[in-house]
């Protein structure tokens, strides 16, 4: 039951929150915690009751093991514990994720197979086992005291955030549990909640499920060995890099909207990251919260720049890679981990070079800094979308010129233009596998998806400051109006266009 | 929320009537105009089928042929299953000659890896006596495009469909036929200044040879023509008739992928329409285009193929393995 289905729509979204509101009319903050909780778990058990066990499992290992933390009288012991809790998520998170990964690796190198019977990845369990690491380290780093059972299951997987983040952080989450606004309704924030949700709604609906056929059909002929022409690389390319940025910023922007029906704030995941100037700006505009984390419990652990320069590389590098391999257990994740890890090294080089000086300066031009930046992001974007090397390389060769420059479907669309070009040396061939009829659907929809990622202003601005009503307060009854049934009217849009099989591309890490 | 500011009621309200309003009304037009034929059988042919046909004919097909099924309850029937070449066989016509129910579900597009698909789903969902399945040359491409679990699941949820653009979009097409009298017609092709024949065959050379050939949806066209065996399901393959042209070009130009299509139907119960002995009686003015008959000539096409089921391998199987 993803954001974007009838049943949440009209089904499980509107009942928890008659609930939830309800009960908050005659109860305190604990009990919408428990409705909720309850409501969650629920929502888990959609996606497959057998996923269950392991996440409530994981909420009881957690939870235990923070008690037990909390409980150590010396240091040595307190880590040894928290050491072992880590470990105990990272082997629930290998086996499940990296186990097939691995085994098949070793299948191959020996020639031999193992016979081990196929592990189905539990949904979202990358967002909920990093963040019960992060919960863990933080009460033995902190000596903070754990919060209660109730609390904490709702933390972990509040279905808002559960299947694709954004990572939430226990300080700035459980504390809302208890504030005076949790589970209440409340009309400024159920606006807010409503302009967030929909704005979502419609970027994942009318935008990236639109433009995702280009992907689609490129990276599909790629993948099976097919010969791509240039133009279908680059436009694939690009049609992928905007469809995960509409899709995943939508679901963030869904999540943040349920958030504000519920009275919680989730953070930011998002802000205009296809605007960076350089390729660490990219990492603090795209996947705020998981850059947030590899920053806090990575990168810093690793040493960070306390140890040196040549440390720091180190650090950086291996932050990216292992952010790749969290994204997936396969070979394009480890490349394009690497890539990154390469990109953010070669820019402190840069920058040590240049006397230390940043070259991202803040500055919002689109200048050779961003060029730069967008053609090395849409590179690595190439082995994160194709599933195989081989198409992951066909790509890359296709985008590099080394075959036709124009699909041969073209030719007929073209006309006495296309003599032209082919005199000029722009050769055409392929088989085209975009057809022309979705060049001329998706193709208008790829120019405005990249004008609207460069140039629409970010998701809180837009539903805090566009539809939110307090920014509105001094203006006249007609724009509050026309704002609403903009708002309603985007709605139904979305909801007539409302795919079959819409998930979200998150929902695979 | 007893504090709260008025206009922040009316924001609340008036997001709420527009989104109700305008959902409830497409609900309301399209359970009413009802354009793929829902709730009562609607002909593709009709100023009320027609719309939703062009949108989407694998749909409107899959929900035809449901409602025919109920008409057919208890029966053991036969189906057509191919693209356009396979749609040019009149079923009533068929059904007529070989006394026996036929329904044609093959529609203009089909790709092979949807066919397969179709004749798995149609076989579920069935019983069958007897599949026709076109498998002309052209389609055995790798990497065509497949919507049929994607109709599948629309077939499945008829509520939910009524809530689509593309439900909308047809209902529209159809009150504005019916009430301003504004016909709607299937986009023409544009040939440029190229004779239909010679156009089509163009952009079948460029398609086929950037293509390879479909070895992953032929395993599994094996494993369904096994399953229908189990099933006690005939399955006939049919190569329709082309035009003499479209078969020079793919003797000629294709000639070892040609061969490989050959050897594939021998394998199999195959009625093909371009084998020597049949290619004499398809002349080049019977052909409306590269692949398709005249209107004058389609009966024809039934009337052999109704001719060629009476083949020893082409007889119904009477039980189940």
């Amino acid at each position: 039951m993803v954001f974007s289905s009838y049943p949440f729509l009209f089904g499980f979204l509107p009942v928890v929150l008659a609930l939830c509101w309800g009960v908050r009319l005659v109860a305190p903050p604990v009990v919408a915690v428990a409705v909720l909780a309850a409501a969650s778990v629920w929502f888990a058990g959609y996606w497959g009751w057998h996923y269950l066990p392991l996440l409530l499992g994981t909420v009881l290992f957690n939870f235990t093991m923070s008690w037990v933390i909390h409980a150590q009288a010396n240091d040595r012991a307190r880590k040894a514990v928290m050491l072992l809790g880590v470990a105990g998520n990272l082997a629930c998170l290998g086996y499940f994720k990296y186990a097939m990964f691995v085994v098949g690796n070793f299948e191959a190198l020996l020639g031999t197979g193992f016979g081990m019977a196929a592990i189905i990845l539990p949904i979202g369990i990358s967002f909920y086992v990093f963040t019960q690491i992060a919960f863990l380290v933080d009460i033995w780093r902190d000596r903070s005291r754990p919060y209660g059972p109730l609390d904490y299951l709702l933390f972990v997987t509040i279905f808002p955030h559960l299947i694709a983040g954004p990572i939430i952080h226990h300080k700035e989450m459980i504390p809302q549990f208890r504030s005076s606004g949790f589970g209440r309704f409340d009309l400024v924030s159920v606006n807010t909640g409503i302009a967030y949700f929909v704005l979502g709604l419609a970027k994942k609906v009318l935008i990236a499920d639109n433009i995702a056929p280009i992907a689609d059909a490129v990276f599909a002929a790629a993948d099976q060995g097919l010969p791509v022409s240039t133009l279908e690389a680059w436009a694939g390319t690009l049609a992928y890099a905007l469809q995960l940025f509409f899709d995943f910023s939508g679901y963030a922007d869904m999540a943040i909207g349920l958030g504000f029906l519920i009275g919680v704030r989730f953070p930011q995941n998002f802000d205009r990251p296809y605007r960076a100037n350089s390729i660490g700006d990219f990492w603090r505009r795209w996947h705020i919260t998981l850059s947030r984390f590899l920053r806090d419990y990575l990168y810093i652990p690793l040493g960070g720049n306390r140890h040196g320069f040549p440390r720091e590389l180190l650090a950086l590098f291996v932050t990216m890679l292992l952010g790749g391999i969290w994204h997936g257990a396969g070979w394009t994740f480890v490349i394009w981990g690497v890539l990154h890890g390469c990109y953010l090294v070669i820019q402190r080089l840069w920058q040590r070079l240049n006397g230390g000086k940043p070259y991202d300066d803040g500055s919002r031009t689109l200048g050779l800094g961003w060029a730069i930046t967008m053609a090395a992001v849409l590179v690595a974007w190439v082995p994160f979308r194709a599933t195989t090397l081989e198409g992951m390389l066909g790509i890359w060769q296709a985008m590099a010129f080394t075959g036709p420059a124009l699909p041969d479907a073209w030719r007929w669309a073209l006309g006495p233009a296309a003599d032209l070009l082919d005199q000029v040396g722009i050769g055409f061939g392929g088989a085209g596998y975009v057809r022309l009829r979705l060049w001329a659907s998706a193709g208008p929809l790829l120019g405005v998806a990249l004008l609207l990622a460069l140039f629409l202003p970010r998701s809180d601005i837009m539903a805090e400051s566009l539809f939110g009503l307090r920014r509105l307060a001094g203006s006249g009854r007609f724009v509050f109006a026309w704002r609403a049934t903009a708002l309603g009217a985007a709605f139904f849009a979305s909801v007539i266009y409302l795919g079959y099989h819409a998930t979200f591309l998150y929902f695979q890490f | 929320m007893d504090k709260a500011n008025p206009m922040e009621r009316g924001f609340l309200a008036f997001f709420t009537l527009t989104a109700v309003l305008l959902t409830g009304l497409t609900f309301g037009v399209n359970c009413y105009v009802d354009p793929f034929g829902r709730w009562a059988a609607v002909d593709e042919s009709s100023v009320a089928g027609k719309p939703a046909y062009t949108l989407n004919r694998r749909l409107f097909k899959l929900i035809a042929f449901d409602h025919w099924m109920a008409d057919h309850a208890g029966e053991r029937v036969s189906v057509l299953i191919g693209d356009s070449t396979t749609n040019q066989i009149d079923a009533d016509d068929l059904t007529r000659l070989t006394r026996r129910p036929w329904y044609n579900l093959a529609y203009g597009g089909a790709g092979l890896a949807e066919t397969i698909d179709l004749v798995a789903y149609v076989m579920n969902r069935h019983p069958l006596t007897q599949i026709v399945w076109g498998l002309p040359f052209a389609r055995l491409i790798a990497g065509a495009e497949n919507d049929i679990p994607r109709t599948i699941d629309m077939v499945g949820t008829p509520l939910r469909h009524m809530l689509t653009f593309e439900s909308l979009h047809a209902s529209y097409l159809v009150l504005r036929a019916t009430w301003l009298g504004i016909g709607f017609e299937d986009p023409k092709m544009d040939t440029g200044d190229q004779d239909i024949v010679t156009y089509q065959l163009s952009r079948a050379r460029s398609e086929i040879a950037g293509r390879p050939w479909p070895g992953e949806e032929l395993v599994s066209l094996e494993d369904t023509l096994e399953e229908a065996q189990d099933r006690g399901v005939s399955v006939v393959l049919l190569n329709p008739p082309v035009h003499p042209r479209t078969t020079e070009l793919y003797r000629t130009s294709f000639a070892e992928r040609y061969a490989g299509y050959l050897t594939l139907l021998e394998r199999h119960c195959v009625i093909d329409f371009d084998q020597a002995a049949h290619r004499a009686a398809w002349p080049a003015r019977m052909f409306l285009d590269a692949s398709h008959l005249t209107i004058e000539y389609k009966p024809l096409l039934t009337r052999a193929l109704a001719q060629a089921l009476g083949v020893p391998c082409a007889r119904p199987l009477l039980t189940a393995r």
